[in-house]
């Protein structure tokens, strides 16, 4: 398998303050490969410099080109959805309204429409709140909204921050399992960040550990979740 | 929080300045005498503004309606009513203070870009709400004031020292000076103490300034009303600082020699916010909200 | 009663022009949470240009979509060139920023054109149409309905258009915007254009009923304020109606109060102060959150 995205020695921070330091990665095409860590261990840092948010050196290359000095705008138009921490919903507009946005750049009409029918068979709440406006959704509706959204964008990577931060198990389970089939249908990779490290290696064939900006651990998720001392010193469970 | 350090006073440094610039009218032509005191009125008006914005942190671009205030307060008493014309200098700061701070109470219920709107809205149409009492304020001529002469013992005193006599330009200069030199040490003190430094904390974060006890309504109240103060004074100043034989004879008082658009009297629209736009309600004009 | 009727409709008419420059405001506004002080003088600069073409033989008809693409233009240029540079400013630096290219607009305009008023022919006739005996001026009319159908396409353009879906989203929530594909600078520049074309429609209305000169704005961008403040500064909706309330409010008490005619700048003033202090949200904004 070619690696639909990979990281080099990425290093990035804010400002004065250096948060990565050498990050590699691979996601291989059409997996879901997860990305764990203690808060602050620089999961999200990591999504942005994907993304273009923060700057970085070091390479990150997509589909074998690299994003250096691309803006955040055509890195997204490259074909990766980024549902960022807080879940990026647009609340001053509507639920349809937030959808649309994210088949905006699409030509592919009907394809548009074919995806709308799946999100709405995937999340029937959205279909019913379409009209609403996005601030109205509970916190959960709002994730939902989110991967919807990033559904439609027909990406081949998803980098999904945190998808169950602050959802109740059930909700958790469902999304997860959402994922797993949009991942299985749509041959979309996912990079996922994830607290809840047990429901991510479930999902997830490789992990990869960081700790304070560096990968503690990486392998393939099976193996990790036999691993009693991984699991002891790295997962907390 | 940051510890204020501030150097030793150099007082020598500051008793070299004031000797300056009280000795240098008196080897310059009167004229130039004339200017310097307005630089110095326009730095009175500035630093009211420097307490305003500066340390309190609030957007007015009004201020030209403060000064407005002083400059018609002034020339109305000493016009109408006789007043001494130095009398007339603190009662016109006092009087714009006031309604400065009262002007500053609304003023604290809205956030810094809503401010600055009122405010603005507030320069364009003080001169139509100045000139609308025109007994009181001449309407669109405005009040016409000579330029005071200094009083005998100062003139005398001046002949003595430089063996010239003082032009009343010279006058008003060291009059704009002695305002200017109070004014400043006033400031000076105010910043390095407690109202100052409350100021500066509600600039930096209202919310951590209140949650450290500052009384954050007060000193921004406080703020718009010493700083509404030496706009008046500024103000006061400018009304008597114009020289009627300069412009004399002119038709129009927004053409004075040296290009200056504001006149020589107290005139609406005279130096609030920026003289060439304000409006002379003779232009011909077919609606009424014009 | 008749009369009552007449002054409304041209209220309604002097409001329709108060409401494309507070729209102006407004979509600036939501695009970087701003107000533009140069506004009004963007606005008399198009009507200077306006005036220009029809100076040369151009129809008011031609010369009107004409001027609002070249003031859409020069939208897009100031965003680029004054705006673009310093948009992480805190705002109240922005603030004075446009307060100076007003100041540099209105001198450009009287360095080219000067400041003596000029007249500007108005597109429509002034008789009047007999409605039941009210009778109705038909410029009242037109300025009514070019601004309306002005009015009425920027709505659509924003409500029912991706562009317009776009730059809504890329005004409020531009981190969110980026992450779909959004060009968020080029959106503000979309934002800065649309809103010097609308103003300039402002322009173009007004010209014709005061004269022309580069001080011409300068009392209607405090009714715009006023319209914009009483529609809650970032409703579009909110603007339209603030300028007609605005509008028609003059208009009444100009006839009524007795000698209002200079006082009528105040009444402006007042509806400003009037509802920042009691209701800061105007009549269709949000409450706003207090950022700490
Ligand atoms: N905008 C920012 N400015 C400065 N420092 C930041 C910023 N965002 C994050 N950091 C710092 O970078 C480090 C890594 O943050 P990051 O958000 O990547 O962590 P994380 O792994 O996503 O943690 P969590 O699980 O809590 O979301 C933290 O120490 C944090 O303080
Ligand atoms: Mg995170």
């Amino acid at each position: 398998m070619t690696a639909l995205l990979e990281l080099e020695n990425v290093r990035a921070g804010y400002g004065p303050t250096s948060v990565l330091h050498g990050v590699s990665l691979e996601v291989p095409d059409g997996s879901v490969v997860s990305l764990l860590g203690a808060n602050g261990a620089g999961k999200t840092t990591t999504l942005r410099a994907i993304t273009g948010g923060v700057r970085w050196t070091g390479d990150i290359r997509f589909a074998g080109r690299s994003l250096r000095r691309s803006p955040t705008e055509d890195i997204v138009r490259r074909g990766i959805a980024h549902v960022p921490e807080g879940r990026g919903i647009c609340t001053e507009l509507t639920v349809d309204e937030n959808l649309r946005l994210g088949a905006h750049l699409r030509q592919d009409k009907a394809e548009v429409k074919k995806d709308y029918a799946r999100v709405f068979e995937y999340f029937p709440v959205l279909k019913e709140r379409r009209r609403l406006s996005a601030s109205t959704l509970s916190g959960g509706e709002q994730q939902m909204l989110a991967l919807a959204r990033a559904l439609l964008m027909r990406p081949r990577l998803m980098l999904l921050d945190e998808p169950s931060l602050g959802l109740a198990p059930m909700v958790v389970r469902s999304i997860f399992e959402i994922i797993r089939s949009i991942n299985r249908t749509s041959k979309v990779a996912v990079l996922l960040v994830e607290q809840n490290a047990r429901i991510a290696l479930d999902l997830s064939t490789t992990t990869y550990v960081l700790e304070v900006g560096r990968v503690a651990v990486h392998g393939a998720s099976a193996e990790l979740q036999g691993d009693e001392s991984v699991r002891r010193s790295y997962l907390g469970y | 929080m940051q510890r204020v350090r501030t150097a030793p006073p150099r007082y020598w440094l500051v008793a070299v300045v004031v000797i300056f610039f009280l000795g240098f009218p008196t080897v310059i032509s009167s004229f130039l005498a004339s200017e310097w005191a307005q630089a110095l009125i326009l730095a009175i008006a500035i630093m009211g503004l420097n307490i305003l914005v500066g340390y309190s942190g609030q957007l007015s671009l009004g201020h030209g309606a403060f000064m407005a205030m002083g400059a018609y307060i002034s020339a109305i008493l000493a016009h109408q009513y006789k007043v001494d014309y130095l009398l007339t200098i603190p009662v016109a700061a006092l009087t714009t203070g006031v309604v400065g701070f009262l002007f500053g109470v609304p003023a604290l219920r809205l956030s810094p870009l809503y401010l600055a709107l009122a405010t603005f809205a507030l320069a364009v149409v003080s001169p139509s709400i100045i000139k609308r009492p025109h007994e009181l304020t001449g309407g669109v001529q405005g009040i016409l004031i000579a330029q005071p002469d200094p009083p005998p013992v100062v003139g005398d005193l001046f002949t003595t020292v430089t063996g010239t006599v003082m032009t009343s330009d010279q006058w008003i200069y060291y009059v704009a000076l002695a305002c200017a030199l109070l004014l400043f040490w006033l400031a000076w003190n105010l910043s390095r103490h407690r109202p100052g430094r409350a100021m500066r904390a509600i600039r930096d974060g209202e919310v951590a300034a209140a949650a450290s006890g500052v009384n954050v309504a007060g000193y921004k109240t406080l703020a718009f009303g010493i700083s509404a103060f030496y706009a008046g004074t500024a103000g006061s100043l400018f009304a008597l600082s114009r020289s009627p034989a300069r412009c004399w004879g002119r038709s129009s008082p927004t053409s004075c020699p040296s290009g200056r658009t504001s006149g020589c009297r107290a005139r609406p629209g005279c130096r609030s916010r920026s003289p060439p736009r304000s409006r002379t309600p003779d232009r011909p004009s077919r609606t009424a909200w014009s | 009663m008749q009369e009552f009727l007449q002054l409304v409709v041209s209220g309604i008419a002097t409001g329709a022009i108060f409401a494309s420059l507070a729209l102006a405001l407004v979509l600036i506004y939501n695009a970087m949470g701003l107000v533009n002080f140069a506004q009004g003088e963007m606005a008399m600069f198009a009507a200077f240009i306006a005036y220009t073409l029809i100076n040369h033989g151009m129809s008011f008809w031609i010369a009107f979509p004409v001027t609002m693409v070249l003031a859409f233009g020069g939208g897009i240029l100031i965003q680029r060139i004054v705006i673009k540079p310093v948009e992480r400013a805190p705002v109240l630096t922005l603030v004075i920023i446009t307060l100076g290219l007003a100041t540099l607009v209105n001198g450009f305009a009287g360095f080219i054109w000067g400041y003596v008023p000029r007249y500007f022919g108005s597109p429509f006739s002034s008789d009047s149409i007999d409605l039941g005996g009210v009778f109705l001026n038909e410029r009242d009319l037109g300025v009514i309905g070019v601004s309306g159908l002005v009015l009425l396409a920027v709505y659509l353009l924003l409500q029912h258009t991706t562009v317009g879906l776009t730059l809504r989203a890329a005004a409020h929530h531009p981190e969110a915007s980026r992450l779909l594909g959004v060009h968020v600078s080029w959106m503000l520049a979309l934002g800065w254009g649309l809103a010097s074309a609308v103003g300039a429609v402002s322009g173009m209305m007004v010209a014709p009923i005061l004269l022309l000169e580069p001080n011409m704005m300068q009392t209607i961008i405090i009714y715009a304020f006023a319209a914009a403040v009483l529609g809650g500064i970032e409703s579009p909706l909110g603007a339209v109606v603030g300028g007609l309330v605005v509008g028609v409010v003059i208009n009444l008490a100009g006839a009524y109060i007795p000698n209002a005619g200079d006082l009528q700048l105040a009444f402006g003033l007042g509806i400003i102060i009037l509802v920042l202090i009691l209701k800061p949200n105007g009549l269709f904004g949000r409450a706003a959150t207090r950022r700490v």
